[in-house]
């Protein structure tokens, strides 16, 4: 951590040094509402004072119901870049209490940004008037979690991420901008530094507290015919190499400089991860509901009735596993219900194994939880599958075209197929080597689809965007429509 | 307007003090009873506290170094209510309570933002904030002199409505949704389907924001929006075939209660189910060049995407070649006054004033008033959207055709936790001055096809190459008539060609508003706005589609 253990005494700048465990409020005596007495500010929440402020709105709340009370605070960092400057910078704490109410049959929210007692109480009474006055049928009211613990994701946490000052991400963002000089660069570096606690009428605390970063850029050549991109997303602020990103940024976008169009038509692709983890987490977070399957509104719905759990819908070496203690992608093991997210294999060898549901479902299962979705996921191959590095996929291509990135937009919801464009850097691959950069071009294909006309798998690594495991791959077929002639 | 009924009975004076609130002993002494007794919102239009927060925040930006400074304090509540067929799945109130401060020091941006508000915060915000653009050897590369712009010491707004929503309760919102969906349940349950499913999200939201700059103004606006889905989704007997339909029952943007009020949405769900299971069953339409008639849904989908965006002066400088990408409108010196659509029937304009109009305001997010102006005048590229930042950078063209070297009052942000980014005000493609009917364009097309209520256009980075793809419905045009339903038809296009192929465009009678906005920043923002268009003809589009394999 050279960098924030070397760091000069920054705050001199600004005169004032406003860092971080510097309580606020001592004038007020108490009597002001705004902040619990003593609670530091521009920091997040320790677990005793997340559990000081859950507890209280607890305390609100109307014994004869349950309640669910999340109370989060996130400390946030960014520096932004454009036109090889650093344009804009944020710091931003924002703090949340969302109050979850199950009373009279009903369940109803009641959510504030505010931790003073005033805030807490209107957030308990927004929740209890809805749910005690509602119209409506009776809703599954599901179990509370009871007490329990949870495991510490290894990793997760990084002291070094939550000591980073301005100085030391601006000292990251300029490294990158100065690596990257004779470009036309811009992306973004952001950090984030959360709190979360979830407690309920049932007695249950849980707590868990992350840091998580990411840097991207992009990088254009001075003539604007080049255009290269790449990103690293991280935990620990010390694994930040913006230099690496930015040098890759710049190799790509020199060769990807004058590219020739090739015609549109079903080519075989070499896929970067980030080129299709947003498809990956558009499927997470719309199509693994049961419910929706069953009902035939989702991607996983069978056209037989029912849904696909049991079938192949990827090819036979690939699962999708979602793990909160996963070494390289840790993430909270609890949801905002205290529910806990424990290892699951959504996709197993190419066969749909699970898909979420919540408490009504896990009551008639006989199961002591609900199956959560986390969202994160891992991609991986089945064990003795040979893993290629990307070099090897092109060594062994044929003729292909090379992806660094696609834009996403959904061309068919429920079927999840997707359009948009490469970008950044999209290049022919013929007899094993790359032969030329070529234009850019529209596709409309899906995950649904090249994860099953797979040729070569290789080792995940964690998207840009952090939060998924995803390995390049090369597939046959992918689908290009259409030349779309512009950098 | 006033402050909700039940707001005002519940509180009374409490106002006056609402800045910064003592406790009431005898509250804290009995929790349970005091939850009962809640306050609502703190309304900011008023509030010295609020002013005092605010001040605080300008004051320490100044004594820190900021030359300028603004801070947003916002207040805000928003009523969400979900209904899936017949069962309610969320009914939450959540409560906003925040504020940012943007500080200019030696011509770099620094921004921070919190949700406790109070001065010792605000200071400590600003200071931080300070400290981001001392400390920035990068940022201060360029000389950076914000547009002049009218002080506006007590400036007050809000959104006009006919009835407030918070004189309602989430009930009453719960019941109505429940009617609506029961509505198209009860139609979809006598067809032969393998699933139906009704689905509505109506969400009221109410902010009050309070604007204060280092110059001196004071602007305290309220804002009212809602928004709503109704749909209704079929499902064929094999389960292979899928339709939906949203009919436009309730209305979105700057409404109030009236949006849902007294609708008579029951005739409009049995429609929506027919129309739903019509485009189910609808045939794929067979690759070719068609002349396509868009209603204005369909138009403003593409006008917003492939116009109105390409139009943020931010895009065009590079600004956002990692977000929200770049424009094709550029580099200004080489296209203002000289890039022409080749189309005399495309004239866009902008506007602060849009009754009903989603996301429309008074002062935008720097305190400038959205001005009324030309931005392509029969096809030819005249202005952009700016802020106060980025005017000066077109003083040559303004100077050289008389126009004011000022922000077009188009800054915007998400929220106010969130820095200031360029964002459209009201788009408007202005319709034909005659009046031509959609039906009498079908009318003249003899091989083409209808796209109406909306759609969804996929743009490249520089929005020169886009997709598009039918919204709700699609039909055949034979011999000037409406023949064959047809499922969603997409077209390929590069925008200069598509807009340059418009040889027809509708009167006002086929002008309408709607949904707009804008998607950049890093951190990403969604600013939503309204954009207006007529319906329109565009000759010879390439229309494919995607088949289902």
């Amino acid at each position: 951590m050279s960098d924030s253990t070397s760091r000069p005494s920054a705050a001199g700048a600004s005169g004032g040094e406003v860092r971080r465990k510097e309580a606020v409020g001592e004038s007020g005596e108490g009597t002001r509402g705004w902040v619990p007495r003593g609670m530091s500010t521009g920091d997040i929440l320790t677990k005793e004072e997340a559990e000081a402020i859950a507890k209280k709105a607890l305390s609100f709340a109307d014994p004869s119901g349950e309640t669910i009370v999340n109370v989060s605070l996130a400390n946030s960092q960014n520096t932004r870049m454009a036109i090889n400057r650093i344009t804009t910078q944020r710091d931003a704490s924002l703090g949340s209490v969302s109050v979850t109410t199950r009373l009279n049959g009903r369940i109803a929210q009641g959510i504030t940004q505010r931790f003073d007692d005033e805030g807490l109480m209107q957030a308990v009474k927004w929740a209890e008037d809805s749910a005690r006055e509602g119209p409506g049928g009776r809703q599954e009211m599901g179990r509370l979690i009871q007490p329990r613990d949870y495991p510490v994701p290894p990793g997760l946490w990084s002291e070094a991420t939550r000591e980073v000052d301005i100085p030391d991400r601006i000292h990251k963002a300029v490294e990158a901008l100065e690596r990257a000089k004779g470009y036309v660069t811009a992306g973004t570096l952001d950090l984030s530094v959360n709190s979360m606690l979830v407690a309920n009428s049932a007695g249950l605390v849980a707590y868990c507290r992350s840091t998580t970063g990411t840097v991207q850029l992009a990088a254009r050549t001075g003539d604007n015919t080049g255009s290269g991109w790449a990103g690293k997303a991280i935990y620990d602020f010390t694994d930040l190499d913006t230099v690496a990103v930015a040098e890759k940024a710049t190799d790509k976008a020199e060769r990807s400089r004058d590219p020739s169009a090739v015609e549109p038509a079903r080519y075989t692709v070499i896929l970067e991860p980030d080129a299709y983890a947003p498809m990956i987490q558009l499927m997470m977070q719309y199509h693994m509901g049961l419910g929706e399957a069953q009902r035939g509104f989702s991607v996983f719905a069978d056209p037989e009735g029912g849904t696909k759990v049991g079938k192949q819908v990827f090819d036979e070496r690939l699962s999708f596993v979602s793990d909160p203690m996963d070494p390289d992608a840790p993430f909270c093991p609890f949801n905002g219900a205290g529910v806990p997210f424990d290892r699951t294999y959504w996709v197993q060898d190419g066969i749909l194994r699970n898909l979420s549901f919540g408490d009504a479902t896990a009551i008639e299962r006989g199961l002591e939880y609900p199956l959560a979705n986390p969202i994160s996921v891992r991609i991986q191959a089945k064990e003795g599958t040979p893993l290629l590095t990307l070099e090897e996929m092109i060594e062994t291509c044929e003729r292909g075209i090379y992806v660094t990135r696609l834009t996403t937009g959904f061309a068919d919801f429920r079927r999840l197929v997707f359009t948009g464009v490469t970008r950044d850097g999209t290049w022919l691959v013929e007899r094993g080597r790359i032969t030329r950069p070529i234009k850019n071009m529209r596709y409309v294909d899906s995950h649904m689809y090249f994860l099953n006309n797979l040729e070569a798998i290789g080792e995940p690594v964690l998207a840009a965007a952090g939060g998924f495991m995803i390995p390049p791959v090369r597939s046959r077929d992918f689908n290009f429509t259409a030349i779309a002639d512009a950098v | 307007m006033t402050w909700s009924r039940r707001d005002f009975l519940r509180t009374g004076s409490a106002f006056a003090a609402a800045g910064i609130v003592g406790f009431d002993a005898a509250l804290l002494a009995d929790p349970y009873e005091a939850a009962r007794r809640y306050r609502p919102f703190r309304p900011l239009l008023q509030d010295p506290d609020v002013r005092a927060i605010a001040g605080a925040a300008l004051d320490a930006a100044k004594a820190a170094g900021a030359r300028y400074a603004d801070v947003r304090i916002a207040s805000g509540t928003t009523r969400t209510t979900i209904v899936v067929d017949r069962q309610v799945s969320t009914q939450a109130i959540e409560g906003q309570l925040n504020f940012g401060v943007r500080v200019l020091v030696d011509g770099a941006w620094g921004f921070a933002s919190s949700t406790i508000v109070t001065e010792e915060e605000a200071a400590r915000v600003a200071q931080l904030a300070v400290r981001q653009s001392s400390l920035n050897p990068w940022g201060k590369t360029r000389t950076l002199e914000l547009a002049p712009a009218p002080v506006v010491p007590d400036g007050q707004w809000e959104t006009p409505i006919d009835l407030d929503p918070w004189n309602y309760t989430i009930q009453d919102q719960l019941e109505l949704q429940l009617e609506a969906n029961e509505a198209i349940m009860q139609v979809g349950e006598t067809k032969a389907l393998a699933g139906v499913r009704a689905y509505s999200w109506f969400e009221f939201a109410k902010a009050d924001v309070v604007f204060a700059s280092s110059e001196g103004s004071y602007i305290a606006q309220r804002f009212h929006n809602f928004g709503n889905i109704y749909a209704a989704d079929a499902i064929s007997e094999d389960r292979m075939l899928f339709g939906s339909s949203s009919p436009e029952s309730f209305k979105t943007g700057g409404y109030g209660w009236e949006a849902i009020d007294g609708v008579p949405f029951a005739a409009d769900a049995e429609q929506a189910v027919d129309d739903a299971i019509m485009m189910m069953n609808a045939k794929e339409p067979d690759v070719g060049r068609y002349d396509l008639v868009l209603d204005s849904s369909a138009v403003s989908a593409a006008f917003n995407t492939t116009i109105v965006q390409a139009l943020e002066f931010d895009r065009v400088l590079g600004y956002e070649m990692h977000a929200g990408g770049t424009s094709y409108l550029a580099p200004p010196e080489e296209v203002l006054g000289q890039f022409s659509f080749n189309n005399p029937k495309l004239n866009v304009r902008a506007t602060g004033s849009a009754p009903r109009a989603g996301g429309m305001y008074k002062w935008d997010v720097e305190g400038v008033a959205p001005a009324d102006y030309q931005l392509i005048r029969e096809g030819v590229l005249v202005d952009y959207f700016t802020t106060r930042e980025f005017a000066p950078q077109l003083e040559w063209w303004y100077r050289r055709n008389g126009m004011p070297v000022e922000s077009r009052g188009t800054a915007g942000s998400q929220a106010s936790a969130l820095i200031q980014v360029v964002a459209p005000s009201i788009a408007i493609m202005d319709p034909g001055e005659e009046d031509v009917t959609v039906e009498e364009m079908i009318a003249e097309t003899e091989d083409g096809i209808y796209i109406h209520r909306g759609g969804f256009a996929s743009v490249d980075p520089p929005m020169l190459n886009m997709q598009f793809t039918g919204g709700d419905m699609a039909h055949e045009i034979r011999d000037g008539r409406l023949g064959e339903p047809l499922n969603r038809p997409s077209f390929l296009s590069s925008t200069p060609d598509f807009w340059r192929s418009m040889d027809m465009i509708g009167g006002a009678g086929s002008f309408a508003y709607s949904g707009g906005g804008t998607f950049k920043g890093d951190p990403f923002q969604q600013i939503g706005r309204t954009v207006g268009a007529p319906a329109a003809r565009f000759r010879e589009v390439n229309v494919f589609t995607y088949g289902r394999r």
